[in-house]
């Protein structure tokens, strides 16, 4: 059993770490400060294990006219070389669409697509034999930017809309153009590189029954085993996958990993050798999606207040060369468009655009942040265009009662935000931190403050119904120690630790009584990706439901046993308390074992109260909402751009939290890895499709001196109205969009040089080079006006 | 032939280990996770910039004393097995004692909550424990510093931040004796490690300037002492002056068992790599090896292997020859040794040219200054490292040497074309000779990055020119980023020359930058926004010249404060 209790202080000095609501560490904290915990290149490599290294598209679209790997198959040390042909079974490996096959065939699609596997004795013997390769190509043209697919509707799906009223009727237009005024924008925002600290890794090893085991780096392990086995052309049952534990994942790992396994699945049918294959940080960052590009349209009717009268909005994500998950990625950007505010009569529409790059996949916030970024600029511009600070107008368009209705027809029921904002204005001091901002940039012509608080509204339920399920197996053994296994995987995000929490919390014991092992496709079947914040929600539910099934045969042995009422019977402080009498849990379990009682059970779950028809585009799409506020300060190098984050606020909802550290964790992280997305990460691209910003030399993820000093992270404590773990919400996603604030803020700064009265362009990541350019906008404007007043001064 | 011994000693964890028949390319981390099956170190880039696979390696500043050794953070995936010789390195597995005795770091990290994935975890455990272990404060500054070589992609940091500024308040499992550099620019003259300082001088004079860092000192600094009975046995232990049996109390008996015998060397049939550690047995060496390529940190030298995965059969180490790591300060000159690391440089340059070090701070992160060389930087001739600007303005001059001759060459003239030097085969780079400023020179530098730590400059400029009576008489503008090789401007030069410096002037001579240079738009920055910037960094030095009292650099000097509730306050129940 783990002696987490050796590194806390006694219960007496400090409140108890281990029950739910209480901070208890994460279940491997030990383990990774050691280097103990295991990850699954750490793994202890079969005999003759193999390992591979692949032979990628160096073109972004055309015709393979020669392949010749005979180099590679006499390099030293290499085993044997695969390709499209030696695949046994189906070679596509799309994980909701079809469209990505596991090696090019004729064509290629995008630079980094794999063309032929190399297995050899080492690592650097199969990475040395893959550059002997001679490909030759015969290019296409290829499509490369959001700008181009829109002109050539060049789509990987087709284009989806969502309207306040009936679809196609012109409601929003009429509105729009009602209002009393208009204004229009574009935002252009790149995407975000993953960089989970380890990289897509598997070992696969043969089984006794002609299948193979799958150890991999996934947050969703069944799709991993799905599609070995259809890659291998083998029933399911077959194939087991495992997941210990990623080293991050933030949704790069959600169907990334298939393709990989399913490499190293084709050379272990064909050598009946173990064989690992892990992406060198450089083909990670080439060859795996990313989050999408987005280009935002929006068209805006407002009142003389700043209040949204009508909108249309266009969303065009950039998808890359198949599908993929873009989807449900599209698909809420599309719900998200309105962050918190009411629309109005509103249409949103969402393409899916077709590029000859990797194709873009998941990453926190699945398309939220995208389309929060597109109606956070509009609200900016509607404040600048009136001369009002942003966060009066953002208050005037929050949802309330009243004007509670998204454009996807789900009514708002919990309003939370005015009254979160309202707090965070209070704690961060907004208005007198308002003033001194205005204040320092009057007085100085070289160094810009911004100042920006922001909301997020943050829907929890997969948008595809039928993922919002989950199952746990909970077992006890006779010496009291339970043991949990649950559907969800474990990447960093305290899953294991939460749901161990509740199970332990179901039986009265502390957390330290309970082990979750690996999350394996044998022990719990069919699971959903843990992706969409939904971990605990759907894992912690399942588990519990587990527990009680036990708990109920448990009581039941009770009652009778000590012949005291079922209601008498209770689970708390290690002891099972029955009537006047107690019992050591462990003595009891023992007692209930001898006497044949049910020690392990598996329970199931699924979301309630939740649909959404494709067709009509209406729908409850989400179980609740999550909410949260930031305010962020910043300061601004006139010179160069450069700026620093001085400060930032947050008040988020967590609802009861069930461990308040893991929580805070989530939003810490979530909000600094969102800032990177939208200040330093700047994905770059050449004009013949190659990723140039392809290690960490060249793409720039906040460092810990990033990190503002001054930090305020709080939890708006307030339950669940819905009925979900210990009434608690999600919290992986969320947090993220906070980070809008940051961006917001250096928005601020470089307005403030036109006195706020315009609002420049700032595409994310606003890069120090592209707030020179915001800066220098600003700048041109006033000189504009300048000029404009003296012209109209001369013609008088 | 020299031969050199064909065997090399080191401490791994405080246990002696002997290896031979190693690749002479073979890295630490390779090493590590693939001959010792220690997989507590990570690769997460292979290319020093995420700091994943962070170990310490101590070196004994003097083999006489008792006192002394200096732990170091390096990049374990860009670092070669060869140069442990007789040093010791300490990985995550050696932190903790026996039966989970974690190490003040680690428990600091636990109660903060401070991993997630925990993939990056044992990188910055081990940076962290760089600061435990050294003389420095582990304030804020040297927290940050400690970390910024360490990417994590969880947390947010700001958990370790507090881990790393709380780890002295859980006493213990220090080594007691390591008397590290620490992150900050303590260095002074008279510590024991000052780069070339021969070893065992003044040493017990030395050790006394040292903060005491003896373990208990640190149990006293616990509030209220609110420790559970683990963590009072290991203190316990330590207050009885055996300490938790870890790494650095184990070093401290079998460090007398690692032999100093002359420039050992790893062979294997790839090839051999040498380390000498005289310039004499440096001569033999390249007698011997002609065709083997010099390797000072070998920071970039070993992108080589883990990136291309090309093979280095034949290595010449230079960072331990004694001659190259000396250095001499006088009221006139610098002299640095090549092979200084850029921590020792720091150390050196922290009281003649602060604006250096400050610039420093930002160049690449403490693992690769720890590791990476001055000299190995110029001969490197990358047209983004940031030393030759600063020394094309101060005027410096290198000394070159061969087996046989020495010459004296201008940085500015080192310089061919894109890595392209003067440097002759079997020709290194001996000692680096900067004139310091003259009173009346106003020298300022700029490094401008998307990123503030550990970033490549967009563009840089270091700036230098003397006034008399408000007249420029001398003017030297280099800059980094804005072309092939590190370049002055000449022709904005020669705007500003016997000029009065006045702003006039100064758009001039920023609107002549267009005709000395055309950069390129690469992945840091545009061609437009370095030369817009270029031109307005010299309008900010002219500001800092003529109005110091104008807040124009404040972006630099930040305060970090704890937040008012952290994760290991109270909680609401």
């Amino acid at each position: 059993m783990r002696r987490i209790k050796e590194y806390q202080v006694p219960l007496r000095q400090r409140p108890p770490k281990t029950g739910l609501g209480k901070p208890a560490v994460h279940d491997s904290a030990v383990k990774h400060v050691t280097g103990r915990a295991r990850y699954v290149d750490d793994m202890i490599m079969p005999p003759g294990v193999l390992h591979l290294a692949s032979g990628a598209s160096t073109c972004a679209h055309g015709k393979i006219k020669t392949l010749d790997l005979a180099a590679v198959k006499a390099s030293d040390g290499v085993v044997a070389v695969f390709t499209r042909a030696d695949v046994p079974g189906d070679i596509d490996v799309g994980p909701v669409y079809a469209g990505d096959p596991l090696f090019a065939g004729d064509t290629v699609e995008f630079v980094g697509q794999q063309l032929f596997t190399v297995a050899a004795h080492s690592y650097e013997q199969a990475q040395r034999a893959v550059q002997k390769a001679v490909v030759e190509y015969q290019p296409l043209p290829a499509v490369l930017t959001v700008s181009t697919a829109l002109a050539q509707q060049a789509f990987v799906l087709p284009t989806h809309t969502m309207q306040s009223g009936a679809l196609g009727a012109d409601d929003y237009r009429r509105a729009i153009e009602a209002a009393p005024q208009r204004l229009c924008n574009d935002v252009y925002m790149k995407g975000q590189e993953h960089f989970y600290l380890e990289g897509q890794v598997c070992l696969v090893c043969p089984t006794e029954d002609g299948g193979v085991h799958v150890h991999t780096s996934s947050q969703h392990p069944t799709e991993v085993q799905k599609l070995v086995a259809q890659v291998l052309g083998l029933p399911i049952h077959r194939v087991q996958a495992e997941v210990r534990r990623m080293g991050g994942g933030f949704g790069g790992k959600e169907s990334q990993a298939g393709a990989l396994a399913c490499t190293a699945a084709v050379v272990c049918y064909h050598t009946g050798r173990a064989v690992t294959f892990r992406l060198p940080r450089r083909e990670d960052m080439e060859r795996t999606g990313k989050r999408h590009d987005f280009l935002s349209r929006v068209e805006v009717g407002f009142s003389e207040r700043g209040e949204i009268r009508g909108i249309d909005i266009c969303l065009a994500g950039k998808c890359g060369y198949s599908p993929d998950l873009s989807e449900g990625i599209v698909d809420r950007a599309m719900f998200h468009a309105d962050n918190a505010y009411y629309l109005g009569p509103a249409r949103v529409v969402g393409h899916r655009c077709k590029t000859h790059t990797v194709s873009n996949t998941a990453f926190r916030g699945f398309g939220a942040p995208q389309g929060m970024v597109a109606i956070e600029a509009t609200l900016d511009d509607i404040a600048r265009r009136l001369g009002e600070d942003p966060l009066t107008i953002r208050k005037r368009n929050l949802y309330r009662p009243g004007f509670n209705t998204t454009h996807y027809g789900q009514k708002i029921e919990q309003h939370l935000l005015p009254d979160i904002v309202g707090q965070l204005e209070n704690s961060s001091d907004y208005w007198r931190r308002r003033a001194a901002v205005t204040e320092f940039n009057r007085h100085n012509p070289f160094l810009k403050k911004g100042l920006a608080l922001t909301p997020v509204k943050f829907g929890v339920s997969f948008t595809a119904t039928h993922l919002n399920q989950a199952g746990a197996l909970v077992h006890i053994y006779t010496d009291g120690s339970l043991l949990v296994n649950h559907a969800g995987t474990e990447m960093g995000q305290g899953l294991y630790t939460k749901v161990a929490q509740v199970v332990a919390a179901e039986f009265g014991v502390g957390v330290e009584s309970v082990q979750v092992t690996a999350t394996r496709t044998d022990k719990v079947a069919n699971t959903s990706p843990t992706a969409a914040s939904s971990g605990t929600d759907l894992n912690g539910m399942a588990a519990r439901d587990a527990a009680r099934q036990i708990k109920q045969g448990l009581i039941e042995f009770a009652s009778t046993h000590f012949a005291v009422p079922a209601d008498a019977v209770r689970f708390a402080d290690n002891r099972v308390i029955a009537g006047t009498q107690a019992m050591a849990f462990a003595a009891f379990v023992r007692l209930a074992y001898l006497n044949r009682v049910a020690l392990w059970s598996s329970g199931f779950y699924t979301t309630p109260k939740i649909h959404y028809d494709r067709q009509s585009a209406k729908g409850r799409p989400f179980f609740y909402f999550a909410n949260g506020a930031a305010a962020a300060e910043v300061i601004v190098d006139t010179f160069t751009g450069e700026y620093r984050v001085e400060r930032v606020d947050i008040l988020h909802d967590v609802g009861r939290s069930i461990n308040p550290a893991i929580d805070i964790g989530q939003i810490e992280g979530g909000f600094v890895q969102g800032m990177g997305w939208l200040t330093t990460e700047e994905l770059m691209w050449d004009a013949q499709g190659r990723v140039i910003a392809n290690s960490p030399a060249n793409y720039k993820i906040p460092t810990a001196a990033d990190v503002p000093p001054v930090f305020n992270v709080a939890l708006y404590e307030s339950a669940n109205a819905e009925a979900t773990i210990f009434n608690s919400k999600a919290v992986g996603e969320p947090p993220l969009m906070l980070a809008i604030s940051v961006w917001s803020a250096l928005r601020d700064a470089c307005a403030s040089v036109a006195d706020y009265r315009f609002s420049p362009p700032l595409d994310p990541p606003a890069t120090p080079e592209r707030v020179l350019d915001a800066l220098d906008a600003a700048r041109a404007h006033v000189g504009g006006e300048a000029a404009a007043t003296a012209d109209r001064e001369v013609t008088k | 032939m020299f031969q050199g011994g064909a065997v090399i000693e080191f401490l791994f964890n405080g246990e002696p280990v002997t290896e031979s028949n190693l690749d002479p390319d073979l890295t630490i981390l390779r090493y590590l996770r693939t001959k010792k099956g220690s997989m507590g170190t990570k690769e997460g880039c292979a290319s020093g910039d995420c700091g994943a696979c962070t170990v310490l390696v101590g070196e004994r500043l003097a083999p006489a004393a008792d006192r002394g050794i200096d732990y170091r953070a390096v990049n374990a995936c860009i670092a070669l097995v060869g140069s442990l010789h007789g040093k010791h390195l300490v990985t995550v597995e050696g932190l903790a004692g026996p039966d989970d005795a974690l190490h003040p770091v680690q428990r600091a990290m636990v109660d903060n909550h401070a991993s997630q994935c925990g993939f990056c975890t044992p990188g910055i455990v081990m940076s962290l424990a760089a600061l435990h272990e050294s003389a420095a404060d582990n304030n804020v500054d040297n927290v940050l510093e400690a970390l910024s070589g360490n990417l994590c992609r969880c947390t947010g940091y700001r958990p370790i931040i507090d881990a790393g500024l709380k780890s002295r308040t859980y006493a213990g499992a220090g080594n007691g004796l390591g008397i590290g550099t620490g992150v900050d620019d303590s260095l002074d003259n008279t510590s024991p490690n000052v780069p070339g300082k021969p070893p065992g001088s003044d040493f017990s004079n030395t050790s006394s300037s040292v903060p005491d860092l003896a373990p208990d000192s640190g149990f006293e600094k616990t509030p209220g002492s609110v420790l559970d009975t683990a963590v009072s046995s290991v203190l316990h232990k330590t207050a009885n002056g055996a300490g938790p049996d870890n790494a650095f109390v184990k070093a401290q008996s079998h460090w007398p068992e690692i032999g100093d015998r002359q420039a050992p060397a790893l062979v294997s049939p790839l090839g051999r790599c040498v380390y000498p550690r005289s310039e004499r047995e440096l001569k033999h060496c390249i007698e011997a090896m002609p065709a083997a390529r010099f390797i000072a940190g070998g920071t970039d030298l070993l992108l080589e292997v883990t990136q291309s995965y090309r093979r280095l059969p034949q290595l010449i180490g230079l960072a331990d020859v004694a001659e190259l790591k000396t250095h001499s300060v006088t009221d006139n000159v610098i002299s640095l040794g090549g092979a200084l690391s850029y921590t020792d440089v720091c150390a050196v340059l922290r009281e003649p040219l602060p604006e250096v070090v400050a610039l420093l701070h930002r160049f690449g992160s403490r693992q690769i200054r720890n590791r990476g060389t001055l000299g190995g930087n110029l001969a490197n001739a990358s047209p983004i490292g940031d030393m030759p600007p600063l020394l094309l303005a101060l005027d410096a001059e290198l000394e070159l040497s061969t087996v046989t001759a020495r010459r004296r060459v201008a940085v500015a003239d080192f310089y061919l074309d894109y890595k392209k030097t003067l440097l002759q085969p079997g020709e290194y780079i001996r000692r680096i000779i900067i004139p310091r400023p003259a009173a009346g020179d106003f020298f300022k530098c700029y490094k401008v990055s998307k990123r503030f730590e550990d970033d490549i400059s967009a563009v840089m400029l270091a700036l230098r020119w003397r006034l008399q009576q408000g007249v420029i008489t001398e003017v030297c503008l280099a800059y980094g980023g804005m072309a092939a090789i590190p370049k002055r401007a000449a022709g904005a030069e020669a705007v500003l020359l016997g000029q009065p410096l006045e702003a006039a002037a100064i758009e001039q001579a920023a609107a002549a930058l267009a005709g000395d240079f055309s950069p390129l738009s690469d992945v840091r920055a545009s061609s437009q926004y370095r030369l817009r910037v270029a031109g307005r960094l010299l309008h900010k030095a002219f500001l800092a010249c003529r109005a110091p009292g104008v807040a124009i650099d404040r972006l630099d000097d930040r305060q970090y404060q704890s937040p008012a509730r952290s994760a290991t306050q109270s909680w609401p129940s």
